[in-house]
């Protein structure tokens, strides 16, 4: 696997968008939602596929966090990423899985780096419906910190029944609750921003992200 | 004597976007001296071209303020060059925190290098929208040169070179004009000659960047003196290119330090077979929209200066 993340890099020498989605595949999931969520994650994929310049720059890491976290699909560029199945089982491990993508991301930069390869600040998307079942307070409260220093930037999505308070802990920015099941929309969007966001050539903070179309707020 | 010239190229992103091209170079002579400013406005900063065309301004007319004996040895006196600059920056920054007007001096020196007589229907004056500061945010390159020393000072990306050229025979080079035909040089005779120079970079300033590729410093940062690089040469060089990151792609080879030597062989032998041609109108031959288009989507912009014994 090491060996095929080093030939990617050689390979492809465009700048590249990090962006690990960690997603709660918890019991709490089961039936519609991770059906749902396993079809936004093809069109993600499929979308991310069409556009020619996100395919090579976007690089996607999935965490899932269900009974334990765990990469369900390491590091790949858009162009070669296959969605991983999803199973709904177990409890929401959410501070382990997004301790576990920080320290994906920070070694994915160390790889980039060695491989002289110029990377933009990575994108986060954290989706949840439901309440930590581990110690997760010390582990947002860490989150929080790396973002505030630039390390990346933090997307958390509430799905239905999350405690959106909860959720708010793990980000700068404010959780968005996702209506419903629209993960299609979701997905949609995400796809949409990351292709925006890898396009970037300059230097700010801000970029306009697309309208949302799948949040009840 | 040094020959200067400049081009600026809008980049193909900012065009689809609607966006203006956010660089500004400045070519200006001082006396004796010359000087070459390079300003790269960021891409969402809202007002970054008027921050380039103010801090631009502004640090034009510090280092004017200085004595003939000052700028006309820039080496010499870099610690009243770089005072000179610094000064400019910070009276840039009170301006645009202010929400002074801009002074028609800084608007004239910017739009005098670009559409020349259009600048008599500018307005006297145009009120600078209020901070933030960063709203105004660019990189800032700037080269005070004589014949024989150069100053320079640096924030953000971009990059600074000089080389030393030596002759080691003449070459001469064909240009065709907009129709693919050869324009003959006044010695045509040698046109078939081997490339025929020997070429040392002797001054390097880098591009500063974040951690992020699309991260770098502005002269509107709080940290901004922290991330001002100077240096001064008294060896005499005879090419000096200041340039956007846009120019970096298919200017400064992948090594990140050296200026493609190919473009320097061709500037130079070139502007030997084409005495009389101007050198913007030399670099805008080279490097066409259509070509800095395939290189790079960024606005691209390149101040240049050659000299010859």
């Amino acid at each position: 696997m090491v060996q095929e993340f080093d030939l990617e890099l050689m390979n492809n020498q465009e700048q590249r968008l990090p962006c690990v989605l960690v997603l709660d595949t918890s019991a709490s999931m089961h039936g519609d939602p991770i059906e749902e969520l396993s079809a936004g994650l093809e069109i993600f994929a499929e979308e991310l596929k069409a556009d020619d310049d996100a395919s090579q720059k976007v690089q996607v890491l999935i965490v899932k966090c269900g009974g334990n976290a765990e990469v369900l699909s390491d590091w790949i560029d858009a162009e070669s990423f296959d969605p991983p199945t999803l199973f709904a089982s177990g409890g929401t491990p959410l501070g382990e899985a997004v301790s576990l993508a920080a320290e994906e991301l920070e070694n994915r930069k160390q790889e980039y780096r060695q491989a002289g390869v110029s990377y933009l600040k990575p994108w986060l998307f954290e989706i949840s419906d439901g309440v930590p079942t581990d110690s997760w307070k010390p582990a947002a409260s860490k989150l929080v910190d790396l973002e505030r220093q630039g390390k990346f930037t933090t997307f958390p999505i509430a799905v239905e029944g999350a405690d959106i308070e909860i959720m708010n802990s793990f980000a700068l920015r404010e959780a968005q609750k996702l209506d419903g099941i629209e993960f299609k929309k979701l997905f949609q969007w995400i796809s949409a921003s990351v292709r925006i966001g890898s396009q970037r050539a300059d230097d700010t903070e801000t970029i306009a992200l697309p309208p949302v179309d799948w949040s009840t707020v | 004597m040094w020959k200067t010239g400049s081009i600026s190229v809008h980049g193909i992103a900012h065009i689809d976007a609607g966006q203006i091209n956010q660089d500004l170079v400045l070519v200006e002579s001082m006396g004796e001296a010359k000087v070459i400013i390079v300003c790269d406005g960021a891409g969402s900063a809202p007002h970054s071209k008027l921050g380039a065309e103010i801090v631009c301004g502004e640090v034009f007319q510090a280092i004017l303020n200085n004595p003939a004996s000052v700028i006309e040895s820039p080496a010499k006196h870099q610690a009243d060059i770089l005072n000179s600059v610094m000064s400019g920056i910070d009276l840039a920054r009170q301006r645009i925190l202010q929400g002074n007007a801009i002074p028609r001096t800084s608007l004239k020196l910017f739009f005098d290098s670009f559409v020349g007589l259009f600048s008599k229907h500018l307005p006297k004056t145009i009120e600078v929208p209020p901070p933030p500061l960063n709203q105004f945010a660019a990189t800032f390159l700037i080269a005070v040169f004589t014949e024989g020393e150069l100053f320079y000072a640096h924030i953000g990306d971009g990059f600074i070179c000089g080389l030393k050229i030596a002759n080691k025979q003449e070459q001469v080079t064909k240009l065709q004009d907009e129709n693919g035909l050869e324009i003959t040089p006044p010695s045509y005779a040698d046109a078939e000659q081997e490339a025929a120079v020997s070429i040392e970079q002797t001054v390097t300033s880098l591009p500063e960047n974040g951690e992020y590729a699309n991260q770098t410093y502005f002269f509107t940062d709080e940290t901004w003196k922290d991330h001002l690089r100077a240096g001064a040469c008294e060896e005499k060089i005879n090419f000096l290119v200041l340039m956007t990151d846009g120019a970096i792609p298919f200017l400064i080879e992948k090594n990140q330090r050296d200026f493609v030597l190919k473009h320097a062989e061709k500037i130079i032998t070139l502007s030997k077979s084409y005495p009389d041609m101007e050198l913007s109108e030399l670099l805008a031959k080279m490097f066409t929209p259509e070509k800095i288009h395939s290189l790079t989507s960024d606005d691209t912009t390149i101040g240049l200066a050659v000299q010859w014994p």
